[in-house]
């Protein structure tokens, strides 16, 4: 933990959590192909020193969850259920399912959710959800 | 040694030398001494002697229950003064540019939890040293 942990650690880590929702494809990394619905950890910032000895580093990440055409209502709906603070398809509920992930950090936490919002890709309008997570490592 | 930003304090703490230096987000290691005046009659101006010295340390701790909290609850029922040393350079021998400074503390007060939803949870204490501290390293 602490100093020791790697960034890549923590994508992974992230993203093995986001996994345990079903249907849900969860990467570490910006997946190439749209196959929605999808999710992934992107950094935004790293707090070095919080405790002496990189005992204590902050992590600041935006899970970017692209939940499918946003023309479906199935995609809607999905979005109703990855919003939800609790339930089998809460984003929120899935990253904290193990806020150790794995033993490599000391605690995370998901800050809010923001950003709805729509993407274009491959001449498709997709639905488009950030989670803030902080992770404690 | 030039100047330098504080980054890797070590701090032990108890009996058995806990190092808690990576739940130490900061620290400040104070000594004062009282000031006893000694003018007599016939003095025109006022002169001083050293008294007698009073240190503490005040420390804010990142909260982890089976490590600092139980260290810190245990050595407050205990009610009696624990050995702390503290380097500014980490656990490099003591030397002047890592000077250590051991003193017994007496903990007079503890915060098992503080903070507020979503926050991490943190603990502060201020610890008023029993003794004198000593400070050892080669040429400190």
């Amino acid at each position: 933990m602490s100093s020791t942990t790697t960034v890549s650690q923590i994508k992974t880590g992230l993203a093995a959590n986001l996994a345990t929702v079903s249907g849900l494809r969860a990467y570490a990394y910006q997946p190439d192909n749209v196959n929605t619905p999808f999710a992934w950890p992107l950094l935004d910032s790293i707090q070095y020193n919080g405790a002496m000895g990189g005992g204590l580093i902050t992590h600041k990440f935006t899970v970017s969850v692209v939940v499918g055409r946003s023309a479906e209502r199935t995609a809607q709906t999905l979005l109703d259920g990855y919003l939800s603070y609790a339930g089998s398809t809460s984003i929120r509920a899935a990253i904290e399912s193990d806020r150790t992930l794995g033993g490599v950090v000391q605690d995370l936490i998901v800050e809010s959710a923001n950003n709805i919002s729509t993407l274009e890709a491959n001449d498709a309008t997709y639905l488009a959800i950030d989670f803030v997570v902080t992770v404690y490592a | 040694m030039a100047k330098q930003v504080l980054t890797n304090v070590n701090v032990t703490f108890g009996t058995a030398n806990t190092d808690i230096s990576s739940f130490v987000s900061s620290i400040t290691l104070s000594t004062t001494a009282a000031e006893v005046v000694t003018s007599a009659m016939g003095s025109s101006a006022v002169t001083r002697i050293q008294g007698m010295i009073d240190s503490s340390v005040t420390m804010e701790l990142m909260q982890d229950y089976p490590t600092i909290e139980k260290l810190f609850f245990d050595a407050f029922t205990n009610g009696t003064a624990v050995p702390m040393v503290v380097k500014p350079n980490g656990t490099a021998a003591a030397s002047s540019a890592n000077p250590q400074y051991a003193f017994s503390v007496l903990p007079t007060s503890w915060t098992p939890v503080a903070g507020a939803i979503g926050d991490l949870a943190t603990a502060s204490v201020t610890y008023p040293i029993s003794g004198a501290i000593t400070k050892t390293g080669t040429g400190a």
